[in-house]
């Protein structure tokens, strides 16, 4: 299956001189011989059985390009995906751009299409749970570096992780095309990130101890729903610190959960503010995709 | 795979004499490789120990020396990390003592001592640190331990996610900060024979001296935030074989420094939580608080083992900056 992902990218619709592949062989034995590895636009770089972030981390490392895009060896781009991509670039200043993405199931049977509708300053949103694969994403270089790539002490939710430390600095740009086929199902832990709730709650913990976390959450909360969101991160988090014996963490929480209430002004006249504040999460690009779906159908 | 040497290098001339160094340590081939991080952007000249089997050549484009280090520990194999420089050279029998150390006390990060020269050869200072066990108070009083004289566990260096390689904490702080965090979780152990020959890199090194106090400051702050951190200063205070007192008067000293740094921020919840550490600091402390040593701990800054050695060698001309930092860090924690 890495041919057929390295392959995808080889036959992009580009410039050979405008992008590279990096291989990060990490099964701690060679790869099987293949086509694709007489192509000089690819290196391979042998790790020896690390965490994913870890072999994510050195590709970066190696990397020359302006943009970073993390494919996994099980699934593959469009033919136009890059190309997409970096016209969005040219009209865009985000770090962080993305596309549609098509998830697959194990036999390549197509599940649903993802399109998230995040533009600009998402903090808000992506720490409420919105989430979107790496496959249909470049991230810039530099930003990557600058907040130290991915967390390799998070096994499982670190894509969510970077995700959400890009957006509490920069901003984010979508284009309305097919990026990439993400499989989803089995051990398919790229897509589950809730399979992993307490690895998933530290890192939302980890983010919140940052500066500037509440200013950029309010100023991505505009809607009476979203502040009721923001209100709702602290309330839990307070509740998780108190398990935890946290005490000045979980005071330091509820201060920031009464602050949140009292900045959303009207907004707490509004239903849909006590709705955010009271239910659990459900992605608007994944509700969005199964309601497609079930319409085709 | 015992021992995975990394060398990250900007191309210059002493990286043969590095390498050959450590060829030199008599371990079979299968049992240590060297990795060679070319960070310079240009391609290495040729040289005869590219025909050597165990090493291998990775090429970064001018990053930081973290992501180089970094680069080279997540293609290694060895049980133990080395990271050596390529203008430093290690000792004869040097790998021989680490290992024999590392594997009988099964510490994660094992130290021997150090030599310093000058750009001529001639020895400036030599320091064998005694740090074992628990040493996070050490650490965080900056004691220094050079990793070309150490030898790291893979496992501990992965569990701290390796050398931070965020800008706040690169510029040549990197080694520090990785002690820090390592000694929160896991023991050290020490050979006092001299291991290796550092050069002076002071005058005209990368290292970014002016923000030293900064990242010093940052690091020391990650590294108290972490849970176990106060448990793990106390017991390191209290079974510290010497000036066990004094080092109990530090731990206070640090969470008073680290509650003004977050008063200035404005951190009030974190600084209350500084506040009750330091209130239950001094009631651990017990009949030590009769003690002059625990008060000397608790007020003056601590002075590292290497700046006294400058200063007795009288070589401070070649290190002043070193000792610029050192005096600039002193002087602010005061205020």
């Amino acid at each position: 299956m890495l041919t057929r992902a390295v392959e995808s990218v080889l036959a992009q619709r580009l410039p050979a001189s405008e992008f590279e592949v990096i291989v990060v062989n990490d099964s701690g034995v060679p790869l099987p011989e293949a086509d694709w590895q007489k192509s000089d636009r690819v290196q391979i770089v042998a790790t020896n059985r690390r965490e994913r972030s870890v072999a994510r981390n050195l590709g970066a490392s190696i990397a020359n390009g302006r943009y970073l895009h993390f494919l996994d060896d099980d699934d593959w781009l469009e033919p136009y995906a890059y190309r997409h991509l970096l016209q969005l670039s040219q009209s865009s200043e985000a770090k962080w751009l993305y596309g549609m993405t098509q998830l697959v199931d194990r036999k390549n049977k197509p599940l649903i299409q993802l399109r998230h509708g995040l533009q600009g300053n998402c903090f808000m949103q992506v720490m409420a749970g919105e989430w979107i694969p790496l496959q249909s994403s470049w991230i810039e270089r530099n930003t990557f570096m600058k907040i130290g790539g991915f967390n390799a002490l998070l096994a499982g939710p670190e894509d969510i992780d970077l995700l959400r430390r890009v957006l509490l600095v920069e901003k984010i740009a979508e284009t309305r095309n097919l990026i990439a086929h993400v499989i989803m199902g089995g051990n398919g832990s790229t897509t589950d990130y809730s399979r992993h709730p307490q690895a998933s709650r530290q890192a939302r913990e980890q983010i919140l101890d940052s500066s500037n976390v509440f200013h950029r959450m309010r100023s991505s909360a505009l809607t009476p729903f979203w502040r009721g969101r923001m209100a709702r991160v602290y309330l839990t988090s307070t509740v998780w610190n108190l398990q935890r014996r946290h005490l000045f963490t979980a005071a330091s929480r509820i201060s920031l959960s009464i602050a949140s209430i009292l900045h959303a002004g009207n907004s707490i006249l509004a239903k849909d503010f006590w709705r955010a504040i009271s239910g659990p999460y459900s992605s608007i690009a994944f509700e969005a995709g199964i309601g497609e779906a079930q319409r085709i159908k | 795979m015992a021992i995975s040497t990394i060398i990250p290098t900007i191309g210059r001339p002493s990286l043969s004499a590095a390498i050959q160094s450590v060829v030199d340590q008599g371990l079979g081939s299968d049992e240590f490789e060297i990795l060679v991080v070319n960070d310079s952007g240009k391609s290495l000249p040729p040289a005869d120990w590219q025909k050597l089997g165990n090493i291998k050549v990775i090429h970064t484009n001018r990053r930081n020396r973290s992501v180089a280090r970094n680069v080279g520990a997540a293609a290694s194999h060895g049980k133990y990390l080395h990271f050596l420089d390529d203008d430093d050279s290690m000792l004869p029998g040097a790998f021989e003592a680490l290992l024999t150390v590392a594997e009988k006390s099964k510490a994660a990060w094992t130290h021997g001592a150090f030599r310093m020269v000058d750009n001529s050869g001639a020895t400036v200072i030599e320091l064998s640190p005694d740090e074992t066990g628990n040493c996070s108070i050490q650490m965080l009083a900056w004691e220094w331990l050079p990793l070309q004289a150490s030898f790291i566990t893979s496992e501990a260096f992965f569990a701290v996610d390796g050398f931070a390689s965020l800008p706040s904490l690169g510029g040549g702080f990197e080694d520090v900060h990785l002690s820090r965090q390592i000694s929160l979780l896991y023991d050290m152990a020490h050979t006092e024979q001299t291991v290796t020959t550092i050069r002076i890199g002071d005058v005209g090194s990368t290292t970014n001296y002016i923000t030293m106090f900064d990242q010093n400051r940052h690091s020391r702050e990650k590294t108290i935030e972490a849970h176990q951190a106060f448990r793990r200063l106390v017991a390191s205070a209290k079974s510290s074989p010497s000036h066990s007192n004094y080092w109990c008067g530090k731990v206070l000293y640090y969470y008073m420094a680290s509650l003004k740094w977050q008063l200035q921020n404005k951190h009030l919840f974190t600084a209350a939580s500084r506040g009750t550490h330091m209130l239950a600091a001094t009631l651990l402390a017990g009949s030590r608080l009769l003690s002059s040593d625990f008060w000397r701990g608790v007020i003056h800054p601590h002075y590292p083992r290497m700046g006294r050695a400058i200063q007795e060698a009288g070589a401070d001309h070649l290190y002043a900056n070193t000792r610029r930092a050192i005096d600039m860090a002193n002087s602010k924690s005061k205020q």
